[in-house]
């Protein structure tokens, strides 16, 4: 089932140490799956601001032809990366994680949410 | 043959040890070695994870220990634990611990210890950079502290850097895979692979090294195979050298963006002087952000956050292979005394100081498997992990690179760049990072994929 896989592919990228969240959006910003492995209050708050930004961010990557946009905050990033023609995975670190690394996982986590949906 | 590697990253070890072993179990195999791979999430407790692995598989030999990720069938993982199976008949499979102590003190015996035979690939995992516990650490840089400081108020001065230089070999805090591989260069036939495992990020007892379902921290596993045809692919991102050492210059110097030509004064893998400058100020000069006091050293070994990446590189020339090697620099080691994983005694004292040479070169760190022509056999590739830092996500290339090079039966790691001893007739190239007779390795850009 798409949903099992979708599930399990968010479930590896939230254990890595450092993500706090990992969301897959439908492009009106409507939640798919989500997985919040820490503290679910800090997160909630964001995800409202993160839903009115997916709009935003679909458009600005298909204007300027990117591959992802990112959001720094005091102590979080937000990565949204155009996951399929329909959906975009947002994944969220905490300021000390090792971005580089949890970047390729995340690439690879929407690599194949690609295959999954379509 | 056939080979499969299972993968798992949930958050409990003892899970993340079944699932794989429950997914291995699926297959069916019939293995002769196991590989066991895991990043640092699993910190203090691999014991448990190989325990595990040791229940189901533990008849046959195991090597392995903590890397920063690895790429098998398409995937790039950063965080987890890797097993992989080899069911290969053909091959014949010894796995042997040696504790560094002994290791570092034995000379011809080894090779009888080891019980090498002619057609063997010897394949050592071993820490390059190992500090046991915080009385390692502390000890090693109040010793630094003592021998920077003796110098400038006494003459004899020599004696004290050789001492602190024999004083991190004896520990093993540095273990120069030149000094590590002489220690083969009597043989005539067996090749040696040196798996330097090492962390982007340094820190207490840190890798660790597995070996037959033991975590053995900071020791040595070696794995013998006996098998027609084993070899390794040794490569480098460099071209090849001359039997000219200015000639040789002038191709490193067309590589690494040279900021300026200089002399170094070094005592066994102590650079003591650049341009009569310590080699802090001489980074200072270029770029002070990354300036790092000692205190602040210490904390940081302790949270595992010195980062290994170095911004300049040396490259150095050894006087007898005419070949080199880089070697990263910064400022955040507060002494004088900067140590090295490279034993410089015989180099010339004539090095180039430069940029790390990477710019337009993503393909060239994994170039050995372009060079793999048996696509049947497994194959494990060491790939240096600053490519993580320095190329970050393109490095999702590599992903369809290894499928179409290799197809399967691949397992690629990311730790430190790997250095090998190769006989004279398994050279396939001139490598300009001869740094040893016989001896290949460098800082930065070595790459190696060994088929079984």
């Amino acid at each position: 089932m798409k949903v099992d896989k979708l599930n399990k592919e968010l479930r590896e990228l939230s254990n890595i140490p450092g993500v706090k969240a990992c969301i897959l959006y439908r492009l009106d910003g409507e939640i798919i799956q989500v997985r919040i492995p820490g503290d679910k209050n800090e997160i909630i708050k964001l995800m409202k601001w993160m839903k009115n930004q997916v709009k935003y961010v679909i458009n600005e990557i298909k204007k300027k032809n990117l591959d992802s946009v990112d959001f720094s905050f005091d102590e979080l990033q937000v990565v949204f990366y155009p996951s399929s023609q329909s959906t975009v995975l947002a994944v969220v670190t905490e300021e000390e994680a090792h971005r580089d690394l949890i970047k390729m996982e995340a690439i690879g986590t929407r690599d194949k949410v690609n295959k999954i949906i379509t | 043959m056939r080979s499969c590697t299972f993968f798992s990253n949930e958050n409990e070890p003892i899970k993340a040890a079944s699932n794989v072993v429950n997914k291995a179990k699926k297959k069916e195999m019939k293995p002769d070695l196991a590989l066991i791979y895991s990043t640092k999430r699993y910190s203090g407790n691999y014991q448990d994870i190989l325990k595990i692995i040791e229940k189901e598989f533990g008849n046959i030999p195991q090597t392995g220990g903590t890397i920063d990720g690895a790429l098998f069938r398409g995937e790039l993982r950063t965080d987890g634990v890797f097993l992989t199976l080899i069911e290969d008949k053909k091959a014949r499979f010894r796995v042997k611990s040696f504790k560094y102590s002994k290791f570092n003190e034995s000379g011809k015996d080894l090779i009888k210890e080891l019980d090498i035979k002619e057609k063997d690939l010897a394949v050592i995992h071993s820490p390059i950079i190992y500090f046991r516990n915080r009385r390692d650490l502390f000890k090693t840089l109040a010793k630094a502290k003592y021998y920077d400081i003796r110098p400038k108020i006494t003459k004899n001065n020599k004696d004290l850097i050789k001492g602190f230089s024999d004083h991190l070999y004896k520990k093993g805090n540095v273990r120069p895979p030149n000094k590590v591989l002489e220690k083969f260069s009597n043989q005539e036939s067996t090749p040696v692979v040196n798996i330097n495992l090492g962390h982007s990020n340094l820190g207490l007892d840190s890798p660790n090294v597995f070996s037959n379902y033991r975590n053995i921290k900071g020791d040595l596993s070696i794995l013998l195979i006996e098998k027609n045809g084993s070899k390794p692919i040794y490569d480098d991102i460099y071209p090849s050298k001359t039997d000219d050492l200015k000639k040789n210059k002038e191709i490193v110097k067309k590589e690494i963006e040279p900021i300026k030509e200089i002399e170094i004064e070094c005592i066994q893998n102590i650079i003591t002087k650049i341009n009569n400058q310590t080699v802090k100020d001489v980074v200072n000069e270029i770029d002070s952000s990354s300036k790092i006091e000692d205190q602040e050293l210490k904390e940081d070994f302790e949270k595992g956050k010195v980062s290994s990446e170095t911004p300049y590189i040396l490259f150095l020339f050894n006087e007898e292979t005419y070949g080199g090697t880089q070697i990263g620099i910064k400022n955040s080691f507060p002494f004088s005394l900067y140590p090295t994983y490279i034993d410089l005694s015989n180099f010339s004292k004539e090095a180039i100081l430069g940029y790390e040479p990477s710019r337009g070169k993503l393909l060239k760190y994994i170039s050995s498997i372009n060079k793999v022509k048996d696509k049947n056999r497994f194959k494990l590739t060491s790939i240096d992990l600053s490519t993580v830092a320095t190329f970050g996500e393109k490095l999702m290339k590599y992903r369809k690179h290894f499928e179409e090079k290799l197809e399967e039966n691949y397992l690629a790691i990311f730790t430190y760049p790997p250095a090998a001893y190769l006989p004279e007739n398994q050279q396939n190239q001139d490598y300009l990072t001869e740094v040893d007779r016989e001896i290949f390795f460098s800082g930065g850009g070595t790459n190696l994929t060994f088929k079984i």
